[in-house]
């Protein structure tokens, strides 16, 4: 009986998936920092 | 020293988003002065009720023209609960609590602050957009934590 084939390389696919992840979540908190949390004004102590 | 292709990729990414995090802290501290609350003034939670920092309460005109407005968060309830401000001019809000350590935050904006007895918590903010805006405890304070709200309300005429 074969061995089953060991892939050594590194899931691309995947990467690319976390990595659109990634800048899906950096896109909507820089929404969030810059049009809500900027956009209703500063408190100051 | 060997470093993987990936591996150096996920150091990069990770420093840079922690480049980027404190970045906009400095712009928001230093660009746009935003702060957090950080009065430091101490009260006796006995005295709170009589002080004179704190009669009368609600909104009071300074001598300066500013506004400032003197809450007291107790179980369950602010006082005073309906709080009338104009809009477009700085308002200052003190406030201490006489038991628990209770919030407040004013629902859509970034007044949001910690009331904890034995101290007075301070911030100042300008309201833009009149309307009515609705004021929570955001601090399980006990069983009726969930009814403790107030009602600020931001008039246009500069009232």
């Amino acid at each position: 009986m074969d061995d089953p084939e060991i892939r050594t390389e590194h899931p691309t696919g995947t990467l690319a998936l976390v990595a659109l992840m990634g800048v899906l979540y950096a896109l909507g908190w820089a929404a969030f920092y810059f049009l809500l949390y900027l956009g209703r004004g500063p408190l100051s102590p | 020293m060997k470093i993987d292709l990936y591996e150096r990729i996920w150091m990069w990414a990770a420093s840079a988003l922690i480049v980027a995090f404190a970045a906009t802290i400095a712009y928001g501290a230093l660009a746009r002065s935003y702060h957090p609350p950080s009065h430091v003034e101490t009260i006796d939670p006995k005295q709170v009720w009589s002080s004179p920092t704190f009669q009368p309460l609600g909104v009071v005109e300074r001598a300066d023209g500013s506004i400032e407005v003197r809450v007291i968060a107790h179980m369950f309830a602010f006082q005073k609960p309906e709080i009338r401000v104009p809009a477009g001019r700085p308002v200052t809000f003190r406030l201490s609590s006489v038991d628990v350590i209770h919030g407040f935050q004013i629902v859509g904006t970034n007044a949001n602050t910690m009331v904890v007895p034995g101290y007075v918590s301070e911030f100042t903010t300008v309201f833009d957009r009149p309307g009515e805006y609705l004021i929570v405890c955001n601090e399980y304070c006990g069983l009726s934590h969930h009814v403790m709200h107030a009602k600020l309300i931001v008039t246009a005429d500069g009232s």
